[in-house]
């Protein structure tokens, strides 16, 4: 096993967060209002990465691979970006789950290369809630 | 009669059973010993802290798994559906394994060897899961640690009690229970410790996770088993028989429950069935909570991840503390009663149910209010009360099981806590989550809590009967043993104490009926006595709620009925013992089954039955269901001489026959008997039974009534004339051997 981990069956595996990438606008457990203008940095950025995606209450692509993974009619809730921001104007409310928890969302980001192929493991997160007046 | 008479068992019964129950650490007095005198006479501290390591990496693993759920799918993109049809696998693998690794432990001790290869799998998956490339591969590892936990779910605690003696039970197995606690308040804090401060990722917890497993394993390498029973059955027989085998008697190994029929035995004991549904009932309760704590820290008090973990750390700390301090109490009680330990598990999970659903209605909205110490304080008085109940629970469970049925037993309490009642309280408490909140969880939690808590003392009243059979049992085998010693001569066949019920109504009460080698008797009575359920008891076709039947010196109550056939005993049904679709000569065949490939044999059979029975020969191949009644009663008497079993055991042979026909029968059964067979007749035709036995027994309302000479049954009227017309027993003194059925 030491073998293995010290051999190159460890090569493009995270086992340390890289938190070179970071949501810095919504705060993770914010209540915000819609539009949702969502922020993130990345520092140092490396030259290989030419783009973000930014997924909604959904999970990402797996490492190595484009949006193309999703099929075109399963692309919803799913944003891109060659800037550092997104703006997301409205959120869809849960139509099941307790109703305090219908309008948390989950805000994730992983970052692309010139491919549009996702780098990696890395990816950040943030929890929110967005304002309704139920709430 | 055979010479070890039932007033031989009945003389030493008390005094056997109250030295088996202290045998099993129910000594009846309240003094306990000091915990360094239990270990120093048990194994040492090493297997107690070895199981522990294990126990806490198992912690570790399983918190991981829980925690770090997210993560994981956001590192394949997977969804969150995608992880938790991971974890139901995972589940499914515990609980799946429990019960064949319990299985793998039949016969052979195997229980340490077990418990070092789990940890040895942890060690693997650990790592493993650190570096899987996709989320199949995952799934892999995740199933097959969910292999190893669920095998030490079943292993742990019976090789816990077996390394120790009785006198110290609960408090090791609190011992235990506490390293369980302390890998519950490590695990959470190692998780966000890696994550938070030291900055790793899932996969880096997971290498880490492995890293400590390590070294856990590496110290049980040096596990053994020491037996099943070393320090209490193992001992009694010891002082009982000097554990010599007993000659002339079936091998042990012949006689040994198997998986199916030691299940089935357990969910026989009636304290074990209670305890069981009182851990379902439990974990209706408690296995979703964990979720819905989460959940309920995070809307209503507003505490991060961080946060609910070390509040999920800090609610062991209160179990730990009340193990701890409660174990010697526990160990007085069940030395003076086990019932008086139960009433205690009862209690404290009934209230320590009721506590935690007390927590929404402490006031306070935030975890820096002030208020948030006084819902700890209630939170961790709930756990406390557990911590009390969870082991008091465990050992009264364990106790009064026979030692190599333990791991069963455990795995079965597993399995109704987590996968019953855990499914269970997903479908209730999720719906009320869904409706109401997460504060709406905890007020069901009493309820059941409660309702557990009740079903969990109405089993005080079945405890002490069932540690007296498990003692019984145990102690008739050594008292066997030394009647042997002593030149006293056994029965081929011995039932004792036989209580039968269908359903909840009871049949049989008390039954005792023994049979010698060779011998033919008579069981008479009225319809609804009892003669064909207890000839179900023997044949294994109905298994008693208590009482032992004992053949040719083992004991085969739960032994099911085709190893029976195998063993020796052969009975034929009442009127139904040809399968009608079938020629004579199928029939005969099928019968030859239980000669296995030996076809030489069968054929010899079938040849010497229609020797006996020039009728049968003549319609071979005819339906057996287009036979006349005689001819199919000479066909199951046929298929006996096929089997040429140690015990036939006959139900209503000359019912509706004519005379003729149940002439040549009686005399094939004298033939049967006289060539070495013992045969049991059940008739309701008294002078058509007590012309072939000189023994006889007398059935009425489930009990034995007489059991003596033929002769003097005759002398019985007042007997006899509740079966029969008045005149029946002036009829049977005139009969003949071959005469009329009454």
């Amino acid at each position: 096993m030491l073998s293995a981990l010290s051999s190159g069956c460890t090569d493009g595996l995270s086992f340390r967060q890289d938190d070179r990438l970071k949501i810095v606008s919504p705060l993770d457990g914010e209540l915000v209002g819609e539009p949702v203008l969502v922020e993130w940095r990345m520092e140092p950025r490396p030259t290989s990465v030419k783009g973000f995606l930014v997924f909604i209450d959904r999970a990402p692509q797996p490492p190595g691979k484009t949006i193309e993974h999703f099929k075109p009619d399963n692309r919803s809730n799913i944003y891109e970006s060659t800037t550092e921001s997104v703006e997301i104007a409205a959120f869809e409310s849960a139509v099941s789950g307790p109703k305090n928890r219908r309008n948390r969302h989950r805000v994730l980001i992983v970052a692309l290369d010139d491919r549009g192929r996702r780098i990696g493991e890395a990816s950040d997160h943030v929890e929110i809630d967005v304002f309704r007046d139920e709430l | 009669m055979n010479d070890a008479t039932s007033d031989d068992l009945e003389r030493t019964r008390d005094e056997s059973r109250a030295r088996g129950r202290a045998a099993l650490g129910v000594t009846g007095s309240a003094t306990t010993r000091s915990l360094r005198d239990v270990v120093r006479e048990g194994r040492g501290w090493y297997p107690i802290t070895a199981l522990g390591g294990l126990t806490i990496v198992d912690a570790f693993q399983s918190s991981a798994y829980s925690v770090l759920g997210p993560e994981i799918a956001d590192t394949f993109g997977v969804d969150a559906a995608i992880i938790a049809g991971f974890f139901a696998l995972r589940l499914l693998a515990v609980f799946g394994a429990a019960l064949p690794a319990a299985a793998l432990t039949q016969g052979k001790p195997r229980r340490a060897v077990l418990s070092v290869a789990a940890g040895a799998l942890w060690v693997v998956t650990s790592f493993s899961l650190g570096l899987s490339r996709t989320a199949a591969l995952l799934a892999i590892w995740f199933v097959i640690g969910g292999i190893g936990n669920g095998a030490s779910q079943s292993l742990h605690r019976p090789l816990v009690i077996d390394s120790y003696p009785p006198s110290g039970r609960v408090r090791m197995l609190a011992l235990y229970r506490s390293f369980d606690q302390v890998g519950g308040i490590g695990a959470p804090l190692l998780v966000a410790g890696l994550t938070t401060w030291g900055n790793l990722t899932w996969r880096g917890v997971f290498i880490v996770v492995g890293i400590i497993t390590v070294p856990a394993f590496l110290y049980a390498l040096r596990l053994r088993d020491p037996g099943f029973g070393t320090y209490d059955e193992a001992a009694l027989r010891q002082s009982v028989s000097g554990d010599a085998p007993l000659p002339g008697a079936l091998d042990e190994a012949d006689v040994r429950l198997g998986f199916f029929e030691i299940v089935r035995r357990l969910f026989l004991i009636p304290t074990v069935s209670r305890i069981l549904v009182g851990w379902a009932v439990l974990g209706m309760s408690f296995v979703p909570l964990a979720t819905y704590l989460s959940f309920f820290l995070d809307d209503r008090w507003k505490m991060g991840p961080g946060a609910r973990a070390l509040f999920s750390a800090a609610l062991p700390v209160f179990s730990l503390s009340a193990v701890l301090l409660s174990s010697r109490k526990g160990e007085s009680l069940l030395a003076k009663d086990p019932a008086a330990l139960l009433r205690r598990a009862a209690f404290g999970i009934a209230g320590g149910g009721v506590a935690i659903s007390l927590v929404p209605y402490v006031p306070g909205d935030n975890w820096k209010s002030p208020w948030f110490v006084v819902m700890l304080l209630v939170f961790g008085s709930g756990f406390a009360l557990q911590g009390i109940g969870f082991p008091s629970l465990e050992a009264s469970q364990l106790s009064i099981i026979p030692s190599n049925m333990r791991p069963h037993a455990a795995a079965l309490a597993g399995i109704f806590l987590s996968a019953v009642g855990g499914i269970g309280g997903v479908l209730l408490l999720g719906s009320l989550d869904r409706r109401f909140g997460s504060g709406a969880v905890f007020a069901p939690i009493g309820v059941l809590s409660i309702v557990a808590g009740l079903v969990l003392r109405s089993a005080t009243k079945t405890i002490n009967a069932d540690l007296d059979r498990n003692v019984d049992a145990l102690v008739e085998t050594e008292q066997l043993k030394a009647m042997h010693a002593r030149g006293e001569r056994l029965a081929m066949l011995a039932c004792r104490g036989i209580d039968f019920s269908y359903g909840t109504v009871p049949v049989l009460f008390d039954v005792d009926f023994t049979v010698d080698d060779g011998e033919m008797v008579a069981l008479l009575g009225t319809n609804g006595a009892g003669k064909s359920t207890l000839l179900r008891v023997v044949s294994g076709l109905g298994l008693p709620q208590s009482g032992t039947v004992r053949f040719r010196g083992q004991d085969i109550t739960y032994v099911d009925a085709e190893r029976r056939v195998a063993m020796g005993i052969t009975q034929i049904p009442g009127g139904k013992a040809a399968f009608g679709p079938l020629t004579v000569v199928e029939n005969l065949r099928v019968a030859g089954y239980s000669h296995g490939r030996n076809r030489r044999a069968v054929e010899n059979g079938i040849e010497r039955s229609f020797a006996a029975f020039p009728r049968l020969a003549e319609r071979r191949s005819q339906l057996a269901g287009t036979l006349s009644g005689g001819e199919q009663q000479m066909l199951a008497l046929s298929k006996a001489l096929i089997l040429n079993p140690r015990l036939l055991v006959i139900d209503e042979l000359s019912l509706g026959l004519a005379p003729i026909v149940v002439g040549e029968l009686l005399e094939m059964v004298r033939h049967i008997n006289a060539s070495g067979t013992a045969v049991v007749l059940v008739e309701q035709s008294v002078n058509v039974a007590l012309s072939l036995v000189t023994h006889a027994y007398f059935m009425e309302k489930g009990e034995i009534r007489f059991d003596g000479e033929a002769s003097d049954l005759l002398g019985r009227a007042d007997l006899l004339r509740s079966v029969f017309l008045e005149g029946s027993a002036s009829a049977v003194s005139a009969s003949t051997p071959a005469g009329p059925p009454s």
